[in-house]
């Protein structure tokens, strides 16, 4: 039955890990925190090791706010460095994409080499007085590791290590990404009216797939998809058992028993999320790699690239672009519904129409539980000192409200 | 006034009113046996254009068919277009080089551009019936995309 203004509002009877509250997406406090707690003291993938093929190659990009540019070196290390000038703090790179001997500040032509090391400082007599000298002016290096050619970033300089940080987590994508040499072949960006969390929630609560059509048909009706566990690794990463798709059920496709990417069999489908925001998805001959920015509570840029054999034959990636864009490309049958999902829960969470959202699912791991999402907000509590069922940590003062059995 | 050149602006201008209607029979009726379809774009971060898109004839059916089952943005889209060269083919047809610009209007009234780009289409007149798209190449300059379009362009 339908329920009065109180009982809408309370918290739902259910253990505190089991509901999220809607606030936990649309406070911008909590944003601001998250920026802090999570976005500068995690590693988060930044760009695929293809994109910076050269030495001298860069890319930038923005990091919880920061910029960022990433470049190649002569020595073919990839280092990355905060966007800005020692100087004045104007950013140095301008592009998404370049190559560069030097990085050269547009403002004052302060530049520097592929180390981050300062070179040359324009008029230098200038600074004798004070003793600004290029040894002391080098750029702000940003921790960075490659694992099977993702590249990943941290702020925090104290941070633990990556290894320590992913564990075994990335183990499903060692044959597939880590045997043969890929290639980002497709990037595209969509501004979605929604939290950054729920973009990942969509990867990691398969409960959904019941709305997509296309997943109805070639997964949820494949024996086997309700039997596959969930392994829940430490510090909010998850990763699934595989499943072999039946892309041909669905009208006009194709099957995919050829092209299949190393380690896995035909049509096999692998997910692995990494907290806190990067899910890396592979429909047997072609992957996708999902990350956001946050640009606000209610708006996030998500950044979706499709990745194949690098040196493929023109054939061989026409079919892997294919089969990219059946399921994630812009007009692709899967990927833009999402987008619509989570559009849908901010415009009711924006105002405080929506209160909570229910993770209560409990399958014993199978593949439409929830505790990989509840293991997720669990780490989330973790870094943010707060519970994401009760933010504002009211459920145990006077004015706590609980819903009746 | 180049008649026959009127007649191609016509036609293809039509074409983009069946798509805006979602006339999707009437489209294809407008399509040659051996037409194709493909969609372009161009990231900033890769070197090499992506395609997004890509159909035979047969492959546009089959997902026309599809698309009353999908999760859709709702509202209507308008493919506004012009003409900017109409130049011949050695085969005799020809090439059509338009501006498009696609206008997105949601069911409250609230109309924004989502996508910049152009038409190559290749239009063959030569028989004496009505003509034919061949093929019709989009290539986009917007690549921030919108969700759940789930329509061509």
């Amino acid at each position: 039955m339908a329920r009065d203004a109180n009982q809408w509002e309370s918290a739902p009877n259910l253990p505190e890990d089991h509901f999220i509250s809607a606030a936990t997406y649309t406070d911008e406090t909590i944003l601001n925190e998250e920026r802090d707690r999570i976005f500068h003291k995690c590693w988060k993938f930044a760009c695929h090791e293809s994109e910076l093929p050269n030495s001298g190659d860069y890319r930038t990009l923005d990091h919880a706010g920061v910029p960022i540019v990433i470049i190649r070196g002569e020595d073919r290390q990839v280092r990355a460095f905060i966007n800005s000038c020692s100087h004045r703090g104007s950013l140095i790179a301008t592009e998404l994409r370049g190559n560069a001997k030097r990085l050269t500040c547009f403002f004052h032509l302060w530049s520097y080499d592929q180390n981050g090391d300062c070179a040359h400082i324009t008029r230098p007599e200038g600074y004798q007085r004070c003793g600004v000298t290029t040894d002391k002016m080098g750029l702000r290096a940003v921790k960075v590791v490659c694992r099977l050619g993702l590249v990943f970033i941290n702020l925090d300089d104290s941070c633990e290590s990556f290894d320590d940080f992913v564990g075994d987590a990335m183990h499903d994508l060692e044959a597939p990404m880590g045997t043969v040499d890929l290639e980002v072949f497709h990037l595209h960006r969509v501004t979605m009216r929604a939290n950054w969390k729920q973009w990942h929630e969509t990867n990691m609560e398969l409960y959904h797939e019941w709305g997509h059509v296309v997943n109805r048909t070639t997964s949820v009706a494949v024996p086997g998809y309700h039997e596959r566990k969930w392994k829940i690794h430490p510090n909010g990463h998850g990763s699934l058992d595989p499943l072999r798709v039946r892309y041909d059920n669905y009208r006009g496709w194709d099957s995919r028993d050829s092209l299949i990417l190393p380690g896995l069999a035909p049509a096999e489908f692998r997910v692995v999320d990494l907290f806190p925001n990067t899910t890396v998805i592979i429909r047997g001959t072609v992957i996708r790699i999902d990350t956001t920015t946050p640009v606000a509570p209610g708006l996030t840029i998500l950044e979706q690239r499709g990745l194949g054999v690098k040196g493929e034959s023109a054939e061989d990636r026409r079919v892997r672009q294919t089969h990219h864009n059946q399921f994630w490309g812009p007009f692709g049958r899967n990927l833009s519904e999402d987008v619509i999902f989570v559009e849908a829960v901010e415009q009711a969470n924006r105002r405080g129409g929506a209160r909570h959202g229910i993770i209560a699912r409990h399958e014993n791991l199978m593949s439409q539980d929830d505790e990989i999402m509840r293991a997720y907000y669990r780490v989330w509590s973790r870094h943010m000192g707060r519970s994401a069922s009760d933010p504002y940590g009211v459920r145990n003062s006077s004015r706590v409200k609980v819903a009746a059995a | 006034m180049n008649t026959s050149n009127e007649s191609i602006r016509e036609f293809v201008a039509s074409t983009c009113l069946l798509l805006d209607e979602e006339n999707f029979d009437e489209f294809l009726e407008q399509c040659a046996p051996d037409f194709t379809y493909q969609i372009v774009a161009q990231s900033p971060e890769l070197p090499q254009p992506m395609v997004w898109l890509e159909h035979d004839r047969g492959g546009m059916l089959e997902m026309f068919k599809m698309i009353p089952k999908h999760v859709r943005m709702k509202g209507v889209i308008c493919r506004n277009i012009s003409v900017y060269r109409i130049r011949q083919l050695d085969d005799g047809r020809s090439e059509v080089l338009s501006r498009l610009i696609a206008l997105h209007t949601d069911p409250e009234g609230a109309s924004k551009v989502i996508a910049v780009g152009k038409y190559l289409d290749v239009v063959d007149s030569r028989s004496e019936s009505v003509p034919k798209l061949s093929a019709r190449k989009v290539e986009l300059e917007t690549r921030v995309w919108s969700p759940g379009l789930h329509v061509p362009l």
